[in-house]
């Protein structure tokens, strides 16, 4: 809730400064400096970062079972939010009076000597945000109770099914009413999704290490195109020739092979339901 | 929902789309090919931004002949027709029929891909190198790009011929042939834009 509403004004800045850059003949002023480093941290934290940390701590009890500390938490938070804001709202004015990027180290003398302290400082505030971000989880591991499968009496889908989740998601395929299904049923059913089908044989997809060894195949490529320009002991040809073997040749055996999954019995389904029916 | 088509009165009239599978398969493949229509517009544009950019390498006007590339769009447009021929015999349960178009498919467009590799040839005669020109660098891997879609497109089809050479059509199978089709139909349509953009424009205007 904090990251989510946070945004706005993190990102309206960074988008703001997006337009001044955008601006070719004003940007000749600012074209390089700090602050274009600024511009793009306001849009990454604000856009990414942030919307990180929050669905981290939304989807946490899905995931694993219990929620995160809420105190710590907040703590996170807000030092995180500081200490951006620290670092990287001085870096405007630092690129304004003449900060170039992509060097580590600026005149002495210039007048930007107190506000790259303050920059620094903003950094070592968000480092103990995250630090603490990694205690909470640590801390939440050990101290928190179990979670319910609703524990933020949700609007959507995923706080319908059981947690721990099982393989299957979905017993049933629930039916849905509305782009909030799990809300509608909440203000206008019982609160609990009703199934669209009945209890049947699952049928599910095998795990498949193909995706990997593809993406695998494809680093080797990528590191072989690097190495072009590097002295190496191996041609980088070699290296090329090695990733594209495995990325297609794994394409080729998933062509190859065929893999139709397994089912996970009505049995079984019911079996399963009941047990995590009984624990939440 | 494999499981739930009822195949006791043959093949469905549409095996490519008859599981979920299968059609995720289209759903997923369209994706892909949306993808695949992204990057080879990059490459147009960066083509289009850099095709006057001759240095003192050859230009366009002197190298194109349209002839060839005629020739080479008509293999890959009747290749395009045979793979369409092979899909109506898959839908009508005939293997054999649709094997065989399926190899005229192949067999076409390696011999596209036999003209290209001529194509290139020449031009490296003609003293276009890859790095002769930002045109010759934009030109090499637009086309070549095109080239190298062929040949996988060449290899993929040929392995499930092989893979399926005597397991006649199955729900299995029927999508992933019906999806290389499709790729086929991609690459053709890419091979017309550059055909339009690359060749008639560089001898026209």
């Amino acid at each position: 809730m904090l990251c989510a509403s946070s945004f706005v004004p993190t990102f309206v800045l960074g988008g703001v400064t997006g337009v001044m850059l955008a601006m070719a003949p004003v940007d000749h002023l600012y074209h390089d400096t700090y602050f274009v480093v600024a511009h793009f941290h306001y849009i990454i934290l604000g856009g990414i970062v942030l919307g990180l940390i929050g669905a981290t701590f939304y989807w946490y009890p899905k995931m694993f079972g219990h929620k995160l500390n809420e105190g710590l938490g907040k703590l996170t938070f807000w030092l995180f939010y500081i200490g951006f804001h620290l670092t990287f709202f001085v870096q405007h004015i630092l690129g304004l009076i003449g900060m170039p990027r992509r060097v580590y180290t600026y005149l002495e003398d210039q007048g930007m000597e107190a506000m790259n302290m303050v920059s620094t400082i903003g950094a070592f505030v968000m480092s103990v945000a995250i630090i603490l971000l990694v205690v909470n989880v640590v801390y939440s591991a050990m101290k928190s109770p179990k979670a319910s499968s609703d524990p933020w009496d949700g609007r959507t889908l995923e706080w319908a099914t059981h947690t721990p989740v099982p393989e299957y998601n979905f017993a049933q395929t629930p039916q849905v009413r509305s782009l909030d299904p799990l809300f509608y049923e909440k203000i206008h059913g019982d609160g609990t999704m009703k199934p669209a089908e009945p209890v049947a044989d699952i049928h599910m997809p095998n795990g498949s290490i193909y995706p990997f060894t593809i993406s695998l195949g494809l680093f080797f490529v990528g590191f072989g195109f690097i190495m072009l320009n590097m002295e190496a002991i191996i041609s980088p040809w070699i290296v090329i020739a090695i990733g594209g073997i495995i990325t297609f040749g794994s394409m080729a055996l998933h062509s190859v092979k065929e893999d139709h999954g397994y089912h996970i019995t009505k049995e079984t389904v019911e079996e399963i339901e009941k047990e995590v029916g009984t624990n939440g | 929902m494999a499981e739930t088509t009822d195949l006791s009165k043959g093949l469905p009239s549409h095996p490519e789309r008859a599981t979920l599978e299968g059609k995720n398969k289209f759903l997923g493949f369209w994706v892909f090919l949306a993808g695949e229509t992204t990057m080879f517009a990059t490459f147009f544009g960066t083509y289009l931004g850099l095709r006057n950019g001759t240095g003192s390498g050859p230009e366009a006007a002197d190298i194109f002949s349209l002839p060839l590339v005629f020739i080479m769009t008509m293999i890959l447009l009747t290749s395009s027709l045979t793979s369409v021929f092979a899909m109506f015999a898959m839908k009508k349960n005939q293997f054999k029929k649709m094997k065989a178009w399926m190899w005229v498919t192949v067999a076409l467009g390696a011999a596209f891909l036999g003209f290209e590799i001529y194509e290139f040839v020449e031009y490296v005669h003609y003293g276009l190198g890859f790095t002769t020109s930002a045109f010759a660098s934009s030109f090499y891997a637009l086309v070549g790009l095109h080239g190298a879609h062929v040949l996988f497109g060449l290899l993929w089809i040929s392995l499930l011929l092989i893979r399926y050479r005597n397991s006649g059509i199955t729900l299995t199978n029927a999508p992933k042939f019906y999806v290389s089709s499709l790729y086929w139909h991609f690459i053709d349509v890419v091979w017309i834009f550059i055909f339009t953009v690359v060749y008639l424009m560089g001898i026209g205007g």
